[in-house]
């Protein structure tokens, strides 16, 4: 299958006496979905900032597109294009959803610090943006400013975003989370066309999604793996089953 | 990095947007200009010095707004820029350099290099220790400028004579001089507008608007803050040349705190969301102080007092600007 787009070596992250982390090991290979399950509290959003660099771990490296990227910014990281988004949206609220998938282009292309408009430049990158927000079903909404914007079509606004900065792997912290139940399968739909072309990370509760999307799935609890496999290995898991204490985890 | 979309929503509903379109700049522009050519025909040098006066501080303005407005930098030390800016003029003078295309290109580098050297450092912070430490990097210029006795220390420094532009003795004439100040502003407007709306621009609204979002769209934030920070020390350093020209004179009183409070002041009061605000912002608040200090000798009692009711009607254009919202 190749090098793994985004390994993890024995990380480890502590808040104070709160041990969030433990000896994290993982690895994403090329096209694969790698679902991350677990608890609330378990450390799943904690896991994605040390991918991202939002959080530096104690101990252990994160390897990205074969590049140790421990130590690098979020922005480097990011355009080594690593895209993802937040578990509570996070988009630019006075922006036009349109500017903020046109932002994510531009900084994608590194023309974020020119000093002059430039028409061309500005009429391509609209035309990209539409063309996204349309992939996500925003394609009428394109001018509303996003603090405008129902939840849910926020939701799909940032993936817009970050599905505009081309992403080598990307990073979903819950993405179905206060979604309704139409819109989760639509969300669902949309991801199963980005498969085996991104790699993703899909931190979900909706076991529904998980099963439709994942081809390997690790629970996290208490900051530890304690399973790897696929889908149906993990629901048959009896370490996974008392993990949860008899929470039916199957869809 | 969580928005508070609801409260973004509503625009202050008391204060209208007076300052919503680039258009109102550059009327404020016109009309300074006017007021100084109306000055120089109808034999008022008041109304020419003062509209010299708030050409000079609406470019001060201007600049603050530019990382106050667009940036979300609330910026209390930029007085200190118009104060280098002085002091280029200043020192520059001393040592026989009378060449405003000389002058004003040292007075914009000198201030860029403070901005970009502090910038290193405040940058780091924000909020609340951003106000503070800029304020603390603006009287530590006033002090170093105070115990400069070479150059008049806290008495300061009187310029002898005017600039030269190539060689002519033109700014001799106040209005010469008042319409250069304006052409300079005009220009330096036309210059921010295009850079707010360039691909620069809308990064720094989002460095405001949301970090967290910016660092994971690519976007160095730090350093789309010192470029901003570093444009906007050279603007208001040129805006503090020009205060030591139509003065004649420089002290380190030009970086006083007050006077960076001021130019907050200003930059609120016209509206953060647009640069025009600024110069709006600007000429209200000095003719205010002209208007009162002719029919009250306790003016600033009476400046104050209205200044607080008209910041109580911006309070909520601020809290959102220091919670990275949208503008009011
Ligand atoms: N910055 C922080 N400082 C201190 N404790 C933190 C911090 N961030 C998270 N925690 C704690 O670390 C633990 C793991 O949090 P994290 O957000 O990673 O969990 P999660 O698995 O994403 O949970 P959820 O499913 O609720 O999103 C929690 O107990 C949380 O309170
Ligand atoms: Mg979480």
């Amino acid at each position: 299958m190749g090098e793994p787009i985004l390994r993890l070596e024995a990380l480890d992250k502590s808040f104070g006496a709160l041990h969030v982390t433990r000896a994290v090991s993982l690895d994403i290979r090329p096209g694969e979905v790698h679902a991350i399950i677990g608890p609330n509290g378990a450390g799943k959003t904690t896991l994605i900032n040390q991918i991202t660099g939002q959080l530096t771990p104690d101990a252990g490296h994160v390897r990205f597109k074969g590049h140790d990227v421990t130590g690098q910014s979020v922005h480097e990281r990011a355009r080594l294009g690593l895209a993802r988004t937040f578990q509570i949206t996070s988009v630019m609220p006075a922006m036009t959803a349109r500017d903020n998938v046109v932002l994510a282009i531009v900084s994608q292309s590194r023309q974020g610090f020119r000093l002059w408009p430039d028409a061309q430049l500005r009429a391509q990158g609209r035309a990209a943006a539409d063309e996204a927000l349309a992939t996500v079903g925003l394609g009428r909404r394109a001018g509303v400013i996003a603090a405008d914007l129902a939840h849910g079509e926020r939701r799909a606004l940032e993936l817009a975003m970050a599905l505009a900065q081309q992403p080598a792997l990307l990073l979903l912290d819950e993405p179905m989370a206060g979604t309704g139940k139409g819109e989760t399968e639509r969300l669902t739909e949309l991801l199963r066309g980005f498969k085996r072309r991104i790699p993703m990370l899909l931190v979900e509760h909706d076991m529904g999604a998980v099963f439709a999307l994942a081809d390997r799935v690790s629970v996290l609890v208490e900051g530890a793996i304690i399973a790897t496999g696929s889908p149906a290995e993990v629901a048959a898991s009896s370490a996974v089953k008392t993990a949860y204490l008899g929470e039916d985890i199957t869809p | 990095m969580a928005m508070t979309a609801a409260n973004d929503n509503n625009p202050p509903p008391i204060w209208p947007r007076i300052a919503a379109s680039p258009a109102l700049g550059w009327g404020v522009i016109g009309l300074i200009g006017l007021a100084m050519i109306a000055g120089a025909a109808f034999g008022q040098p008041f109304w020419l010095t003062m509209a010299t006066r708030i050409a000079v501080f609406a470019m001060a303005a201007l600049a603050l707004s530019f990382v106050l407005g667009q940036g979300g930098l609330v910026s209390f030390g930029h007085a200190a820029y118009l104060g280098l800016g002085a002091y280029a003029v200043g020192i520059g003078g001393e040592h026989g350099l009378a060449e405003i295309t000389l002058l004003l290109p040292l007075a914009a580098l000198v201030g860029a290099a403070y901005a970009a050297l502090t910038g290193l450092i405040v940058l780091r912070t924000r909020g609340v220790h951003f106000i503070m430490i800029t304020l603390a990097f603006a009287q530590m210029a006033y002090f170093v400028f105070t115990s400069l006795s070479a150059y008049g220390g806290d008495d300061g420094l009187t310029l002898w004579a005017r600039p030269t532009l190539f060689g002519f003795d033109v700014f001799k004439r106040d209005i010469v001089l008042g319409l250069g100040v304006v052409a300079l502003l005009a220009l330096l407007y036309g210059l921010l507008t295009r850079v707010v709306a360039s691909p620069f621009g809308q990064t720094l609204q989002a460095t405001r608007q949301n970090e967290a979002r910016a660092e994971a769209l690519g976007i160095d934030v730090f350093r789309a803050r010192l470029v901003a920070y570093t444009l906007s020390g050279a603007v208001a350093a040129l805006a503090g040349a020009f205060l030591a020209i139509a003065t004649g004179f420089v002290a380190p009183a030009y970086m006083h705190w007050g006077r960076s409070g001021e130019l907050i002041v200003m930059v609120v009061l016209g509206g953060t969301g647009q640069l025009g605000g600024a110069l709006i912002g600007a000429t209200v608040l000095m003719l205010l102080e002209e208007g009162l200090a002719l029919v009250s000798e306790h003016w600033k009692l009476w400046l104050g007092l209205i200044l607080i009711g008209l910041v109580l009607l911006r309070i909520g254009a601020i809290a959102r600007l220091l919670r990275g919202g949208r503008h009011g």
